[in-house]
This record gives C-alpha cells, structure tokens and sequence, in this order.
C-alpha cells in the first residue's frame, strides 16, 4: 500500500512540475526563436553565396532533458500497449529546438549563416540500474562569417 | 536561391493530446488487463485443479509438503481423534495430520500436505468438541476444495508474470496490483469450506449444535479478532448462511454439545 501511495505521489508531483517545466521551456525557446530568426541556419552543403567568405568556423549546441516521472511511467505504459509516446514527443521537439538555439549562440551575433546542419540525439538512460530517463540533442553546423 | 526566414510550426510536431487524459486512458487499459488476466488465470487454474486425480494430487503435495515446525508444533493424540472422525465424513482420500500450535491467536489452518494446525489459542477459546469439529471440519474443507493446490497454482502463475514483466518499473506494479486482490483464500472458498464444515459436523455428530457458536463469539468481541477478520469475509454473513443452509439441508440443530476433552 505505501509503495502505490508512494507512486501516486511521484505520478502527480512528475505531472504538475513536468506541466510548468514544459510550459515555461517552450514559451521561452518561442521568444529566442524570434530573437534569432534573422540568422539562417539550413542543411545544404554548401553556402548559398560563396563569395566574400572572411571565416567559417565549426559551431555546435547540446541540451541534455529529462523526463518527469509521469512522462516515464506513460511512456512504460505505451510499452505494453504499443502506439506513440506522445509524452516523448514534446520532449524531443523541445531538445531540437533548444540545441539549434544553443548553436546558433555558439556562432554569434556576427555570423551570417549557419550551414550543413546535422542533429544527433542520445539516450543517456540505458543504465537499467539508475533508470535515469534523460535524452541529449546535439545540433552542429559550419558558421560561415562575411 | 532565396532563404526565407520561418518559425516552427507547433502544430506539426508537438502532440495534441492532453496528457492526463492520455495517461488515465493508458491506465484504464492496464487495469482492464490485470482484471482479465486474473480473472482468467483463477478460473482456469480452479478448472485444471478441480478435475486433477486424488493419486495426482497426493503426488504434487509430496513436492510443496510444508514442514511444521515441531519445536512449536506437536502433534495430538486427542485432536488427531477428532480429525480422524471427521476426516471419514468428510470422504478424503487420503490422512490428515493434525498439529498443536503454541500460540495464542485463535486460528486453524490447513497447509500443503495434507497437515492442519490449530493454535492452542483455538483450543481454549472452544467451549464444546463440536464448536471445535465445526473448525475442523472448515479445514477439511479447503483440503476438499483443494484450496491449497488453487492458491499454489495461482501463486505460481502471478510470480512466473511479475517475473516476465519486471525488467521494466511496471514489473512491481503489476505485482503489488494483483496481490492486492490475492488474498489467502478468496471469500467463496471460505463460505464454502465453512458449509463444508457444516456438512461434515452433522455427519459426525448428527447434529449441527455449536456450529456457529464461535463466529458468534467472534462477532461479540469484534476488535480483537482483525487478524482473522484480515482474510475472511465478515461473520455475520458467514452466520447467516450458514444457518439458510442447516434449514435448507433440513439439519437438526438441536442436541445436547460433545464435552470437549483436555487436550494439553
């Protein structure tokens, strides 16, 4: 009996911090968004104009999110059942978004353009014995600088 | 090349589902699951066990037998009578050993092996020989209903389960669910086993006199007996079916009570 009062208790203090967390994280990544949009950061190999090149420089950003608790126990829930983790999903838009922002920091104010974009994501979970639930998304890029 | 400038569209990659609701449904499902699951596994296992051969049965208890613990159990010569009486009238294929606990709460209990023991505690507060063969007579009954070998089995199946499912957090769940709605013996096999004892009582004794008069006794001190109370149904709807039933059988309810011998 205490250990299912003890899980309700994780269950809902995981769904109203991991609610307010989430809230906030996407409310602000919105308005850095905004801030730096004027900055192009696009896949192509190449720059779209490869003339008056002064520098280009490599330039990356990484976030590392955890899940709440709630999130978790859903996500273990889908496991059974099959489908979508929609409670993952959030998450991982919020880490891509977040680490674009962080290398687009990275390259400053002075860059003109960030190209050749790559995303990577890695699970730092797999240790059974902490069960942590945590996913790092790493964006890197070549800042180009006129 | 043009390069135009964009902002995510939320709409595409974040989910919309409102995840409470995501996650109560999810619930929902599990426990559905759980309950079939259960229900499923105790009405095959009872199935499978109430068609099983006595030679079987025998076979199987001699793997499970519970050893007694003789430095506070002993066997009774006395008591051993009584069980063997009522063992007869109870048609059981096989002997059942009877044991004297020492200890003071008020209990009986029928273990793997066909052993029974009965708690000195039991055998104060019965007043008569047939109040205590009615007590008797219940135990014979779970060992006629096979109640034992239907726990085992059920046992077996939810722990080979739990086992499966607990590489994942939702192993312990699972577990701490089902034992939840495990208990020792289900209240029908106790209601059963209690009409059993009465069966028995009247076949050994001709009478049904005494048969309620310890659940009676239960009932008026109430607090004190929750350890019992813990896994069986309430005593007074165990009384009152048990009297529909005597009237039903057309028992005789009457008749003067077996003095109980000095057993210790």
């Amino acid at each position: 009996m205490e250990n299912l009062i003890l899980f309700l208790s994780l269950l809902i203090v995981g769904y109203i911090s991991g609610t307010i967390l989430e809230k906030r994280h996407l409310a602000d990544i919105r308005e850095r968004e905004e801030k730096i949009l004027s900055l192009p950061a696009i896949m192509l190999k190449r720059p779209l104009n490869e003339e008056d090149i002064k520098e280009v420089r490599l330039v990356g950003g990484s976030v590392v999110i955890s899940v709440d608790y709630f999130k978790k126990v859903v996500a273990s829930l889908v496991n059974i059942f099959g489908g979508r983790i929609a409670t993952y999903e959030t998450l991982m838009d919020r880490a891509r978004r977040e680490a674009i922002l962080r290398m687009k920091a990275d390259a400053g104010d002075d860059a003109s353009e960030i190209i050749n974009i790559r995303i990577e994501t890695s699970s730092i979970s797999k240790n059974a014995n902490l069960n942590i639930g945590a996913m790092e998304v790493l964006a890197y890029g070549t800042a180009v600088y006129r | 090349m043009k390069y135009t400038h964009k902002l995510p569209d939320e709409r595409v990659n974040q989910p919309k589902e409102n995840f409470f609701l995501y996650g109560f449904k999810l619930f929902a499902g599990l426990i559905v699951t759980v309950v079939i699951f259960y229900m499923t596994v105790t009405a095959s296992v009872d199935l499978i066990i109430d068609h099983i051969s006595p030679e079987t049965e025998k076979k199987i208890m001699k793997y499970i037998s519970v050893d007694i613990n003789m430095s506070k159990a002993h066997s009774n010569e006395k008591l051993q009578k009584v069980v063997d009486k009522l063992t007869v009238c109870a048609h059981l294929p096989y002997h059942v050993k009877a044991y004297v606990l020492d200890d003071f709460h008020v209990n009986a209990l029928a273990y793997p092996g066909f052993k029974m023991v009965v708690t000195k505690g039991l055998l104060h507060k019965v007043k008569s020989e047939n109040e205590l063969a009615f007590v008797l007579g219940h135990e014979l009954g779970h060992f006629k209903h096979k109640d034992n070998l239907k726990a085992l089995g059920k046992g077996l199946v939810f722990a080979l389960a739990g086992t499966l499912i607990s590489s994942d957090m939702y192993g312990s769940l699972f577990t701490t669910s089902l034992s939840l709605t495990d208990q020792r013996y289900s209240q029908k096999q106790e209601m059963a086993a209690d009409l059993f004892g009465v069966d028995v009582l009247h076949c050994a004794y001709g009478t049904t006199s005494g048969a309620t008069a310890l659940f009676e006794k239960m009932k008026k001190e109430g607090e004190g007996w929750k350890y019992l109370l813990a896994d069986h149904p309430d005593f007074v709807d165990r009384i009152h079916q048990m009297k529909r039933y005597i009237k039903q059988k057309d028992y005789k309810e009457t008749g003067t009570l077996t003095p109980k011998e000095k057993m210790f």
